[in-house]
């Protein structure tokens, strides 16, 4: 049967396809330098990004390979927030790889791939399509984790993540096939038609157990977030940034496609549970970092507690809901990725600067790294008038519209709780005198540039949210 | 009058602080530069005013859902818009704001050159400015919120501003933590509010006010309260009884910001916010707490004057005195004549601190008025614009200051003689400080210290003109806009904005008038009998002279009933016994506790991949469990 592609629909996905070719082409001659792969990487997401905001604009709708990919406002957004996080992201990997770094190849290539991984799961209309979607982005992201492979501790976090994550995939297979058998299909608008009320079988709910498994282990919910700590400290500081934006940001793309769209005759059945993961997530990811000493182990729980923030929106189940987590979503890439862009910026001869004590007295001596990581700190906290505010804002309120007053009180008091740790490093950076003077190398000017779109997107979504609220109430599902 | 002239008035200063603050490093070679960028900011906002300003003349204007620049928030019940409110108030206030400010600005450029925080200082005054116009053009109690803690946070900024010198950090600590407490009340003021009316929309709360239609929280007490609330945050900012303690002190700051906001602009901005909200003092019918508040601080802060040797100091406490006369205007219903005094003073006693920023210059930041004397021959346009200045505040007939004042004592008679009679009294002692000041520092012999008489000159261009320039409105500004008294210019132009004052013309205008002029001549002359040639003396005669010196001991009586307490509290009662002893016998006890669980759990995090799955398989099954048992 001859199938009909409308090339049209699939534009983002073929550019950056495209690009991780051209990427693959120049990586091959040893003559151009390697800086060029990570711009072309930049050039090649923003057209992507470019093209995606147009389709966004103009509502394009439309499946693709029958029906099993689905091109709608939402996947369009979620494409959106992937190609932001991506060029962030590279923007801030250009001086951390440096001139020097022969290999940097496979980094933007596995980066690309990752990105069209997780496109695909935001635009996956059929759980195999979002299952392939799931591991090429996983792969990829097991090999970056442990691209310092000369490091132990980065090729530990690689492992660790490769292991713990084909332990999830397997859980995540397994729910589908479940799935399967209960509802005779994996196409999810099929699920949704198949299921009603009266014909939930044993089969369904212990598959749809094993799906939020499964999601849960993509984007760090407690139980299932041990690997986030351990995986954030020991990979290039980079790629945690980009783990802890995009793939979280995908994985939600498709836990809310494949709960709300196909699942929606089982919320009595699966809000609960994740209402109960939404506290747990939150509380334990917040005081845990409490403890924290290590920056990137801080900005790991602190992320965990963030993916808590999200499950409430989740758990409302609403339209306000849906659309206050993309926002939500959005805003937390852009933040946090500033926030370990700030980290990187804050490199000394020796090395970076990951203990919070090592931050004493850096917010006069270093002016600039100071505002960074305030501005993304006080956002990730949740202050007013960043987009950090905004963002949980939203998700409060959606949750409020469907009557989980308290489970906003928890997340309220969360947020004081988090208010501590961000708060901490920003005391530490303005009223601490620092213990011992530590050399700091000059500011790359690309890593800077990136922290400067990060500020203005926090600032811009926080002063002025009503022009992208707009487009994200008009992209819910 | 569109939204876009309004974004550019108050974008533009936040864009000079931008370029200030963030191409600092750039601009440290060329002070100059950095300056009049900051200068030229203000001046871009100054020339939108006008614009403004004419527009209201013509009948223009900006209220409700016109101003409205987009939408912030939004919830169920509720949304706060940003939003500009323009009309004959808010244009004054931009004048005042810009005008003096852009003044401030030029002045500045000569008064800090050569001071290693250049660029630092055009930021933060270039970012008061932003703030100031937010407070101002705001169409709702949040706006206004924002720039009021704005303008808060800038003021710290800059009378710590040498924070090398430990008093200029201490004096900025004491204005935070006093503005705080203030602060604190506008906030409940302004949750009151929210709660009543759901909004904190101007029009909103106004209309619904008006019209009765408001949720009662506090019963028939609501609005009293709401307002009182409001005062408490007027009363600090603006430097009223009992939280006037930190404005003195403030005076720790270069003399240009002692100026601009501790005198024209920022602890006005008490006196605009019950302007602004006039509706509801007049409503609850608090204002007459208002007034009583305001004429006590006039006449205390006008005795405390009587005694000080330090110029800047003087004028701190008049600045005090002289607010307390605008809350007596606003207080008593007559909110044209109080915002009339604001104007006034704005530019005399801007113009006042400028000219005594210039006698620091030239006797190297000397302060102390013993000191000095005779500098009148080598500085002769410091002392004219000073003599400008002091007239118009001690009333001389025909300067601003007389025509504002006397608007408001005659108003004040109207309801309470009392507080005329305290108001008049101030009045001349305002006339004998002032002259007392100026006699001693520009008249007589020199008593300048030899090492410091040899530089003693006139100050630059960029200095002297900012003087003469402000001169002028001192002078003329009063006969201007307030030829006529309550039928001025300035009423007419104000009389759409405030309810119908019920206070006013009562008596013969001319009287007063009379009355006024004789007590501001009659301190004048006194001054001049008492120190045409005599020096302040060293230490206090007698007893009471010793209790006004020493400011009442206030600082003393605080620092006793309120400092010392909070501190023995919070060290032996506090920390000692709750923080050290109960807290942390707690915390140290749960984090033993945690310590023991954490050893347990730290099992779980050990890095063992093995331990992680059995982790995650605990939690399926315990999540099943609950699903499959307990539902």
């Amino acid at each position: 049967m001859p199938i009909e592609i409308n090339w049209q629909l699939l534009m983002p996905e073929l550019v950056i396809a495209l690009t991780l070719i051209i990427v693959l082409i120049f990586d091959m001659f040893d003559s151009i330098s390697k800086t060029i792969l990570g711009w072309l990487t930049i050039v090649g997401a923003g057209i992507a990004l470019w093209v995606s905001i147009q389709m966004q604009q103009a509502g394009t709708v439309g499946t693709q390979f029958n029906d099993m990919f689905k091109v709608d406002s939402f996947s369009l957004f979620f494409n959106i927030i992937f190609l932001i996080s991506t060029i962030l992201v590279a923007l801030i990997s250009l001086s951390y790889l440096g001139k020097d770094d022969r290999k940097q190849g496979p980094y933007y290539l596995l980066i690309l791939l990752a990105t069209l991984g997780m496109m695909l799961m935001a635009a996956g209309n059929e759980l195999i399509v979002v299952f392939l979607g799931l591991e090429l982005m996983s792969l990829s992201l097991y090999v970056l984790a442990g691209y310092f492979r000369d490091n132990p501790v980065s090729s530990e976090a690689g492992m660790k993540y490769l292991l713990l994550g084909a332990f999830a995939s397997a859980f995540f297979l397994y729910g589908i096939a479940l799935i399967y058998g209960g509802a005779g299909t994996t196409s999810i608008p099929g699920i949704a038609s198949n299921l009603t009320a009266e014909s939930q079988s044993p089969l369904l709910l212990g598959g749809m157990f094993l799906l939020i498994v499964g999601f849960g282990f993509k984007v760090a919910i407690v139980p299932f977030h041990q690997w986030a700590p351990d995986v954030y400290e020991g990979a290039p500081t980079t790629i945690a940034a980009f783990i802890s934006a995009g793939p979280k940001a995908a994985g939600f793309a498709a836990f809310l496609r494949i709960f709300m769209e196909a699942l929606p005759a089982m919320q009595s059945q699966w809000g609960d549970v994740i209402i109960l993961l939404a506290m747990l997530t939150m509380t334990v990811g917040n005081v845990i970092a409490i403890a924290q000493t290590n920056i990137k182990r801080m900005l790991a729980y602190s992320s965990i507690a963030h993916a808590g923030y999200v499950l409430i929106g989740l758990a409302a189940a609403n339209n306000e809901g849906i659309s206050s987590v993309m926002l939500y979503l959005l805003v937390y890439c852009v933040m946090n990725i500033g926030a370990f862009g700030a980290v990187i910026l804050a490199k000394t001869t020796d090395g970076e600067c990951l203990t919070i004590s090592d931050y004493a007295g850096l917010g006069f001596r270093k002016p600039l790294l100071g505002l960074f990581m305030t501005l993304m700190l006080l956002s990730l906290a949740g202050f007013p008038p960043t987009a950090g505010f905004v963002g949980k804002f939203y998700i409060f309120k959606s949750a409020v519209q469907a009557g989980h007053t308290w489970l906003v009180i928890i997340g309220a008091i969360n947020t004081a709780i988090s208010a501590f740790y961000y708060l901490r490093v920003v005391v530490t950076m303005y009223m601490r005198e620092p213990e011992e003077e530590l050399e700091f190398s000059p500011y790359p000017s690309t890593l800077v540039v990136g922290l400067i779109l990060a500020v203005i997107g926090v600032l811009f979504i926080g002063i002025l949210p009503s022009l992208l609220l707009n487009s994200v109430q008009n992209s819910v599902l | 009058m569109s939204l876009g002239l309004i974004v550019v008035l108050l974008i533009s200063p936040f864009a000079g602080f931008l370029i200030n603050g963030l191409f600092g490093k750039w601009l440290k070679g060329k002070e100059k530069l950095s300056g009049w960028i900051s200068a030229l900011a203000v001046f871009v906002s100054f020339a939108c005013s006008i614009i403004a300003f004419t527009s209201v003349r013509g009948g223009g204007g900006m209220s409700g859902d016109e101003g409205i620049l987009y939408e912030w928030i939004k919830g169920e019940s509720f949304a706060f818009n940003i939003g500009f409110h323009v009309d004959a108030l808010t244009t004054v206030m931009l004048l005042v704001i810009t005008g003096v400010g852009f003044i401030i600005h030029v002045y500045s450029i000569g008064y800090m050159h050569g001071d290693s925080g250049y660029t630092r200082y055009f930021a933060y005054l270039n970012l008061f400015v932003f703030a100031m116009l937010i407070l101002v053009l705001g169409n709702n109690y949040l706006m206004m919120f924002v720039g009021w803690e704005g303008v808060g946070l800038c003021s710290y900024l800059l009378i710590g501003f040498w924070y090398e010198k430990q008093s200029a950090t201490d004096a900025g600590k004491k204005a935070f933590i006093v503005n705080r407490i203030g602060d604190f009340g506008f906030l409940l003021g302004m949750f009151t509010l929210f709660a009543a009316f759901g909004s904190l929309d101007f029009t909103t709360i106004f209309d619904s006010a008006d019209a009765g239609n408001f949720q009662q929280i506090f019963g028939a007490s609501t609005l009293v309260i709401a307002t009182l609330l409001l005062f408490v945050g007027a009363v600090g900012k603006s430097a009223q009884i009992p939280l006037y303690v930190w404005l003195p002190d403030a005076m720790e700051g270069p003399t240009p910001v002692s100026a601009l906001i501790h005198a024209a602009t920022m602890v006005t901005a008490g006196v605009y916010m019950i302007a602004r909200s006039a509706v509801l003092y007049e409503l609850a019918e608090t204002g007459e707490v208002v007034a009583w508040i305001g004429v006590l601080t006039a006449f205390f802060a006008a005795t405390i004057a009587l005694a000080q040797n330090d110029i800047k100091r003087i004028l701190a406490y008049s600045t005090v005195s002289q607010l307390g006369y605008m809350f007596v205007g606003v207080g008593v219903g007559a909110y044209a004549s109080g915002i009339f005094h604001l104007v006034t003073h704005a530019f005399f006693k801007g113009l006042m601190f400028l000219t005594a920023g210039s006698v620091m210059h030239a006797m190297a930041n000397e302060l102390d008025m013993r000191k000095m004397g005779g500098l009148r021959a080598k500085m002769p346009i410091t002392h004219w614009t000073f003599l400008v200045g002091a007239m118009a505040i001690a009333g001389v007939p025909f300067l601003s200051g007389f025509w504002s004042k006397d608007e408001i004592l005659h108003s004040a008679w109207a309801i309470s003689p009392v507080i005329y009679g305290i108001g008049l009294i101030t009045a001349f002692l305002t006339a004998f400080y002032m002259f007392r000041l100026i006699f001693v520092t520009f008249y007589g012999e020199s008593r300048v210290e030899s090492g410091v008489a040899s530089h003693l000159h006139e100050s630059p261009p960029v200095m002297w003109v900012p003087l003469a320039i402000l001169a002028i409105p001192s002078a003329l500004i009063g006969l201007l806009l307030g030829w006529g008294g309550h039928n001025s210019w300035f009423h007419h132009f104000t009389e759409h904005v405030f309810p119908k004052a019920h206070g006013e013309a009562s008596g013969n205008m001319l009287v007063f008038m009379g009355i006024s002029s004789v007590v501001g001549l009659a301190g004048i002359a006194f001054a001049w009998i008492r120190y045409r040639e005599r020096v302040p003396a060293a230490e206090p005669t007698h007893a009471l002279h010793k209790l006004v010196a020493n400011k009442y001991y206030i600082d003393e009586v605080y620092n006793a009933v309120i400092v010392q307490p909070i501190k023995n509290g919070s060290h032996y009662l506090l920390w000692r016994i709750l923080d050290t002893g109960i807290i942390d016998g707690i915390v140290n006890g749960v984090a033993a506790a945690i310590r023991l669980i954490g050893g347990t759990l730290r099992r779980l995090q050990t890095g063992l991949v093995q331990a992680y799955i059995v982790s995650m398989v605990v939690g399926i099954v315990l999540f099943l469990a609950y699903y499959l048992f307990v539902r």
